[in-house]
């Protein structure tokens, strides 16, 4: 008989198929051929013409190829069980996602809970990082954003009471003059408050002044009208504006015809120059200025206009530089240039000693603040997505020792290592792949929530959004967490001994040793990062609640402030100024409720302001080694609305008027007389500046009055004479809203025209002071709270498997004798063990980690023993909890039952 | 149209009903199949190795043949393919659609030659 199957299978060679489907094909078709050549010969034909004859019906070399082709491309599926090797690698990855698919319907409840806990990781991690990526990573929204930065002056000889100094006029002035390396730098003086009159209630706005040229340097076009014009800044030239989108919307229902229209700040009148576009966003307070305090954002910008004194070489400094490198010029370049113009306008007797340039790139200097506490709060979240993988490790670990014989019979009928591996790769990607679906939506409302009680400091957060940076980013993570997930069971599977498995000859064999090691390795690993995450969440809570009770040196509670602004082109004289004042104080401490009013020229927690110098008679130090003071200005009652105590000496009175007295802090007094009496002492704000001395009058408590994190500030408080603005403040028991009415009408009674914005309680600024910290205390506790869970969730699966796993073992030690005791510590010691390892390296991390949050701590140092004790004892009791289930349990175990069972 | 190539039209519509009607009974293996229709269509219809494997395939993997490897003692094993019940619903609806297109068929030539 001829054999045919060469004949057959040189045909089908051009079809790749599988060796076995192409042997399949060749006997059946061998078989025909048999057939009908035994039937050719039986009517006679030689064998010859048999052949002939045969073959023939093959039709041809590449017939039956193309005819085959449309069947066989997707007929052939690979068997899934042996996994071989499959030739196409496309359709074997689909076969293993089929597979994944099946085997993650088998068992609903872990698919169920993996694809959420990773929702909720991936979901966490989204939100941060797309917060992380729009105020940290993404370029400023202006033109060319990297040639802006931010100019300030380091003075060492200043830089432990001010790290870095705001320029003043002076320098700017000769900077914006001489350097050739820049091809531009404007100023802006923040936090200026306009009574905006006419046309409805008087409204108090809050305005930055910007020399002429800020906006050119910044490179935006306002959306509607002109920038300000070179001569804006100048003396003399006529008032002109530019708003904001916002005002311009709210305000003047967004007219198109406003620009060129006149509006009264003030009192004066103002030409609308501009209306910027709605996304323009421009620095706020510190984000710019070091030293300021928390300024609204500004609803419309003024030119700069500097006084004559202000142009002096040792006054204001307190602007805000942003400067525009010429293309090509290096940061080191330009800062050369700057420092060369500084030194010949600064000697060392100066108030400024030598002072140095410092250009910050703007977008790092906006961003200074929270770049620490977001990176802190990234690294949290993604610890506890790493912990949700490591958990999640853990569970595919189990099941693939359930699954061990199955993957024995698959490598037995000649499945590979590498396949066996992505099938299982593949598993944990498509969980990973799902989670980070589910964690999008998750993100979504996540970030809505998180922008919603976000901090109003927080720079840039209208830049924070879900774009395809960080959908990007879901993507990785989601591919990383399916691959952390699946690479430890997957490589466990993929070295098994099937022969070992199948001898065994039942899907129960007991847990090799290996297997147990990488799962408490595993939960080792959980235990590591929820610890240094507990450390991490304890010390900011502890920090927060020192913040939250630390002696403040003054009264929060009933204590009501409002902002007032006087219109400056009525009030031109100090005397009718003082006269608004005494009246309006008189009137508001006569209101239903009020018990005493007072006013100041800047409240506690606004920041640094009006640091200067304490000049003694004869003092030849040069001044950046004098004593430094904070001078305010306060009306009498002010000591007594705000229950500061009078420690000696007198209060201030009216009748203090145009004369020397003052009031010292103690603090002053400790570091400029100390250990001398300093009442009736006498010294100077800055003796050069001809200013008129002080006495001390009297002495009082300290306070913290720059922000809640600095001790104590050394204070000068002058009687408040007649200024164009001014903090209110009462001492009430009514709430801000039963007051408003009242306070309203009787500051109207006085002057119409006076805006009053609204009235906050003291207690509401201390909690907007600690907004920050509270928003990252909190998400960093949540954190923690989440990977707690999860540790003991990792502990207790692992127990409760063991436990089932050794039921038939337990049984048999309780019949040999073993008390249920011994059980029970047998259960709690396999389950704690890899905790107290887990707990050992997470000390060890936390203590690593103290030095990144150590930043963001007050009065708590980040090596606190009793703080790692507490969050080690913690999760013990937690991770012992989570064995008391298992080990009740196998305390449990009848030992007939157990050995029957087996 | 020449015999040969009405005859090639004729066995691409029909192929599948006549393959699907042989194993309606019983399973049988491919030669049986080519044999049979040689046998009952006189000769006039025959299928080449190289057409009728490719359409048992076909057929099978349409889920209408279920084929399967039968050892029978002193014998080579062969493939047997039966009727699956998805083939069984196409036969009778591919049979009723025939009948309907013979009878329609004979009425127009009938009244032709009437």
């Amino acid at each position: 008989m001829p054999d045919w199957k060469p004949e057959i299978l040189r045909r089908l060679a051009p079809l790749k198929l599988s060796p076995a489907r192409e042997a399949e094909i060749a006997e059946e078709i061998a078989q025909h051929l048999d057939d009908r050549y035994q039937e050719l010969l039986a009517t006679g034909q030689s064998e010859d013409a048999a052949f002939r004859i045969a073959i023939d019906e093959l039709n041809g070399d590449d017939f039956l190829a193309r005819s085959l082709r449309h069947v066989e491309r997707d007929l052939y599926r690979e068997p899934i069980a042996p996994g071989k090797d499959s030739n196409n690698f496309l359709s074997g990855i689909f076969q293993d996602i089929r597979y994944a698919l099946r085997m993650l319907r088998k068992s609903p409840g872990f698919t169920a809970v993996a694809i959420l806990t990773l929702a909720l990781g991936i979901g966490a991690n989204t939100a941060i990082f797309s917060i992380v990526d729009g105020v940290l990573l993404q370029p400023l929204e202006y033109p060319k954003p990297g040639q802006l930065f931010a100019v300030q002056l380091f003075v060492p000889k200043l830089a432990r009471k001010f790290p870095m100094v705001p320029p003043n006029p002076a320098v700017y002035l000769a900077w914006s003059r001489q350097a050739k390396s820049l091809a531009g730098i404007g100023v802006v003086d923040e936090g200026i408050t306009l009574n905006l009159t006419g046309g409805g209630e008087a409204t108090l706005l809050s305005a930055d002044a910007v020399t002429s040229n800020l906006f050119d340097v910044l490179g935006v076009r306002p959306q509607l009208g002109r920038n300000f014009l070179p001569d804006a800044d100048q003396a003399g030239y006529k008032h002109e504006v530019i708003l904001t989108n916002g005002l311009w919307r709210n305000r003047f229902h967004g007219d198109p015809g406003i620009i060129g229209h006149t509006i009264s700040l003030n009192g004066s009148p103002y030409t609308v120059a501009g209306v910027l576009s709605a996304d323009f966003q421009f620095p706020q307070g510190e984000q710019l200025i070091p030293t300021s305090g928390p300024i609204p954002k500004a609803d419309l910008f003024v030119p700069e206009v500097f006084e004559k004194w202000e142009l002096a070489v040792d006054a204001g400094f307190g602007l805000g530089a942003i400067a525009r490198l010429k293309p090509g010029v290096s940061r080191e370049q330009a800062t050369a240039e700057l420092n060369l113009i500084l030194s010949q306008r600064f000697h060392s007797q100066s108030f400024m000693p030598h002072p140095r340039t410092v250009l910050m790139p703007l977008r790092d200097m906006i961003v200074r603040n929270s770049k620490r506490e977001l990176w802190v709060l990234f690294a949290a979240v993604l610890a506890v997505l790493l912990i949700i993988c490591v958990n999640m490790a853990n569970l595919v670990l189990t099941q693939a020792t359930a699954r061990e014989h199955e993957t024995a019979i698959r490598s037995a009928l000649g499945a590979s290592r590498g396949r066996l591996l992505r099938q299982t790769l593949t598993e944990t990607l498509l969980l990973g792949a799902l989670g980070g679906a589910l964690g999008l939506v998750l993100a979504h409302w996540a970030l809505w929530a998180l922008l919603a009680v976000a901090p109003p400091g927080l720079p840039r957060l209208h830049n924070v959004r879900l774009d395809a940076v960080v959908l990007g980013f879901t993507l990785v993570i989601s591919v990383l967490a399916g691959l952390l997930a699946g690479l430890l069971p997957a490589w466990r599977m993929a070295h098994s001994n099937p022969e070992d498995a199948l001898r065994s000859g039942s899907a129960r064999t007991g847990d090799t040793g290996k297997g147990l090691l990488a799962r408490e390795l595993l939960v080792g690993a959980g235990t590591a990062l929820s610890t240094t995450l507990l450390v991490a969440a304890g010390l900011l809570i502890a920090s927060f609640a020192k913040l939250e009770n630390v002696p403040k040196g003054f009264a929060v509670e009933h204590i009501l402030t409002v902002n007032l602004q006087l219109p400056a082109a009525q009030y031109t004289q100090g005397q009718e100024r003082s006269e608004f004042w005494r009246n309006v104080l008189a009137a508001t401490s006569a209101l239903p409720g009020v018990e005493s009013s007072a006013v100041t020229n800047w409240l506690p927690l606004g920041g640094e302001w009006n640091d200067d110098p304490v000049d003694l008679p004869g003092d030849t130090r040069p001044i950046a080694e004098r004593p430094f003071a904070s001078y305010r200005r306060v009306s009498p009652e002010f000591f007594k609305v705000l229950g500061i105590p009078l420690l000696r000496g007198r209060e201030l009175t009216w009748a203090d008027a145009g004369t020397p007295a003052v009031v010292i802090s103690a603090a002053t007094a400790k570091s400029v007389w100390p250990g001398v009496n300093p009442l009736g002492q006498r010294f100077d704000v800055d003796s050069s500046s001809g200013f008129p001395g002080f006495r001390v009058v009297g002495v009082v408590g300290d306070t913290r009055s720059v922000s809640l994190f600095k001790a104590a500030t050394p204070m000068v408080y002058e009687l408040y004479g007649g200024g164009l603005t001014g903090s209110l403040t009462l001492r009430t028991r009514l709430r801000a809203t039963a007051v408003a009415p009242d306070l309203r009408r009787a500051i109207w009674k006085i002057d119409p025209s006076v805006a009053i914005p609204p009235i906050h309680s003291l207690g509401q600024i201390v909690s907007a002071s600690l907004a920050p910290e509270r928003f990252r205390t909190l998400l960093i506790s949540l954190f923690a709270v989440a990977a707690l869970l999860l540790a003991c969730m990792g502990v207790y699966g692992v127990v409760s498997y063991s436990v089932t796993r050794r039921t038939h073992e337990i049984g048999i030690r309780v019949a040999l004798g073993a008390r249920t005791s011994d059980v029970c510590r047998m259960v709690f010691v396999q389950g704690l063990r890899p905790v107290v390892l887990g707990l050992v390296v997470g000390i060890g991390a936390a203590l690593a980690a103290g030095r990144l949050i150590a930043a963001l701590l007050f009065e708590v140092r980040p090596y606190d023993p009793l703080m790692m004790a507490t969050a080690a004892g913690a999760l013990m009791a937690a991770a012992a909890l989570a064995c008391a289930l298992p080990a009740r349990r196998a305390m449990r175990v009848d030992p007939m039952v157990a050995l029957r069972y087996e | 149209m020449d015999s040969t190539a009405s005859q090639m039209e004729w066995k691409k519509g029909s192929a599948e009903l006549l393959i699907l009607s042989l194993v309606e009974a019983r399973p049988r293996h491919g030669y049986e199949i080519s044999k049979l229709i040689e046998q009952r269509s006189g000769g006039t219809v025959r299928f080449h190795v190289a057409s009728l494997y490719p359409l048992l395939y076909r057929l099978e993997r349409r889920g209408w043949l279920h084929g399967r490897w039968v050892e029978k003692s002193g014998q080579r094993r062969r493939r047997y393919y039966r009727l699956t019940r998805q083939g069984r619903r196409v036969l009778a609806s591919q049979l009723r659609g025939w009948r309907e297109f013979v009878v329609g068929i004979n009425r127009i030539t009938e009244a032709e030659n009437a």
